[in-house]
């Protein structure tokens, strides 16, 4: 390996996703290389600047509705609109607030997202991620305003939880999904250029749906998030966050009966890693 | 600092069980939007954020200038925020050895887990605001955990166009940096590698 090859390897070198022989090709240079060396410190230089998110003090004082003033509000507008990572603190943050000011939000527990990536053993659907995250999203979102309201809705998704019991079982017996409500939905992406995209009907009656959304992509990425838009678009009606993908390439999000209007709906799924996040497919869904 | 307020302080540092719950309840409901992020560690946080409240407290920290709730909020906020980054940081423990060889690059400034310490932040958000949109995309990418070839699929750009725009980028931030100091007064630029702030609960609030 020369000095050029070395030197484009670094930023991999340093986030440890070179293959073993790579590795070793470029520490064995770097030990040999005093210039590679210092280009080696220039990189960890480089990530430190890339790296850089807004300060905690700017994000709590923007919360409070004050104006920061360690830095330029312009560059923390900037940094903002570019830096998902800040823009998805800051929403923790003024959630925090929102909370911490008004006792009537209800909430709810949450569920912890998974720390590692699946380690092989198909365990079957587990819809309940779905139900766990559209609580706290219920919460968050402000729809449930009352203690009352909010223990109502918890019954109703242990009620689902009960019922999904038996469908797990009989998912979880072949490789893929058997059950009469699972419904499988293929990415938009999917869809020859120049035809009408697919639009799966979500089965009617059923007292919970669970959707079965193939992905065509390599399993790269630690976590999933999903936003369910209606058909003009606008925020995210639901937010789920830990939604499972399965060692056939499916993501599975679960959506009881009643929590979607009739209407179409595009399901929008995010690789997260780290605090960013990357959009991947999107399917379109419709709600008899 | 009210009466009641001043009093709330008193009875919950001697542990009576309304005051302790009182702000037991404050502090989860803060705390709660982090949870999800904090995941397994989430127990270890939130008595982390009850030390510092007892501590903070305890010391007379909470001099009234806001609510005692608003108070004990902004140090809900600052831990949690500093654990979920704190998660997120790397470690490049392994190239110690690598960089003990190397006199030259050690020997022309401060040792560079100070120096990065000391960085000026805002010097780095403007460097960072100056260099090209997907150069930020990249090299976050990069920060995320993505291999090459992963990038290479996702951008859909060949393995070795890849490699050099991200060198391109590295090259062009580093440049950005030294323009940048180079137009920094003497002052203003020694100031740039001074102590950042101690992030830690007694400086984040300026009340704490």
């Amino acid at each position: 390996m020369n000095c050029d090859q070395a030197i484009e390897f670094l930023p991999w070198f340093l986030n440890d996703t070179l293959e073993a022989g790579e590795r070793e090709e470029v520490r064995r240079h770097l030990e040999t290389c005093s210039r590679c060396r210092e280009a080696l410190a220039e990189t960890r230089g480089a990530w430190r600047i890339f790296d850089q998110h807004l300060p905690a003090e700017t994000l709590v004082a923007l919360a409070l509705g004050e104006t920061p003033t360690d830095l330029d509000p312009g560059l923390v507008e900037r940094h903002l609109a570019s830096c998902p990572r800040c823009a998805a603190e800051l929403e923790m943050v003024t959630t925090s607030r929102r909370l911490d000011e008004d006792d009537k939000i209800a909430l709810f527990p949450g569920k912890p997202r998974r720390q590692s990536r699946e380690t092989g053993t198909y365990r079957g659907w587990r819809a309940t991620a779905l139900a766990a995250s559209l609580a706290g999203l219920v919460a968050v979102s402000g729809w449930v305003h009352s203690a009352r309201q909010a223990e109502r809705f918890e019954a109703g998704l242990a009620s689902q939880a009960q019922d999904r019991a038996g469908q797990t079982e009989i998912a979880s017996v072949g490789t893929h999904p058997q059950a009469a409500t699972v419904l499988s939905v293929s990415p938009d992406e999917a869809v020859e250029r120049g035809k009408a995209g697919q639009i799966a009907d979500l089965p009617a009656g059923a007292p919970e749906s669970v959707l079965a959304l193939g992905s065509l992509r390599p399993n790269s990425f630690h976590d999933y998030d999903a936003e369910i838009r209606g058909d003009s678009g606008g925020n995210p009606l639901f937010t789920v966050h830990g939604v499972q993908r399965n060692q056939d390439g499916y993501y599975t999000l679960s959506v009881p009966k009643g929590s979607l209007k009739p209407g179409t709906y595009t399901i929008q799924v995010f690789g997260v890693e780290g605090g960013g996040r990357a959009a991947l497919e999107t399917y379109s869904v419709r709600q008899p | 600092m009210s009466v009641d307020e001043r009093e709330m302080v008193t009875r919950f540092l001697k542990g009576e069980t309304e005051a302790v719950g009182t702000v037991d309840g404050w502090i989860s409901r803060a705390a709660w939007p982090y949870q999800r992020r904090l995941a397994e560690r989430w127990d270890d946080v939130l008595q982390d954020v009850r030390l510092e409240v007892t501590r903070l407290l305890g010391q007379g920290k909470f001099r009234g200038e806001s609510t005692l709730r608003t108070y004990l909020w902004r140090v809900v906020s600052h831990t949690c925020l500093d654990q979920i980054r704190a998660q997120s940081k790397w470690k490049w423990t392994d190239l110690e050895t690598l960089e003990q060889s190397d006199d030259s690059a050690v020997s022309a400034g401060p040792p560079k887990a100070l120096s990065a310490r000391q960085e000026d932040k805002d010097l780095l958000l403007r460097v960072l605001d100056r260099v090209p949109a997907d150069c930020r995309d990249m090299w976050r990418m990069i920060a995320a955990g993505l291999s090459y070839r992963e990038m290479s699929l996702r951008l859909s750009v060949a393995e070795g166009t890849l490699r050099v725009r991200v060198l391109r980028c590295r090259e062009k931030a580093v440049s950005v940096r030294r323009d940048l100091l180079g137009q920094m007064p003497t002052q203003e630029r020694n100031a740039a590698v001074k102590s950042s702030p101690n992030r830690s609960g007694d400086a984040n609030a300026h009340e704490l």
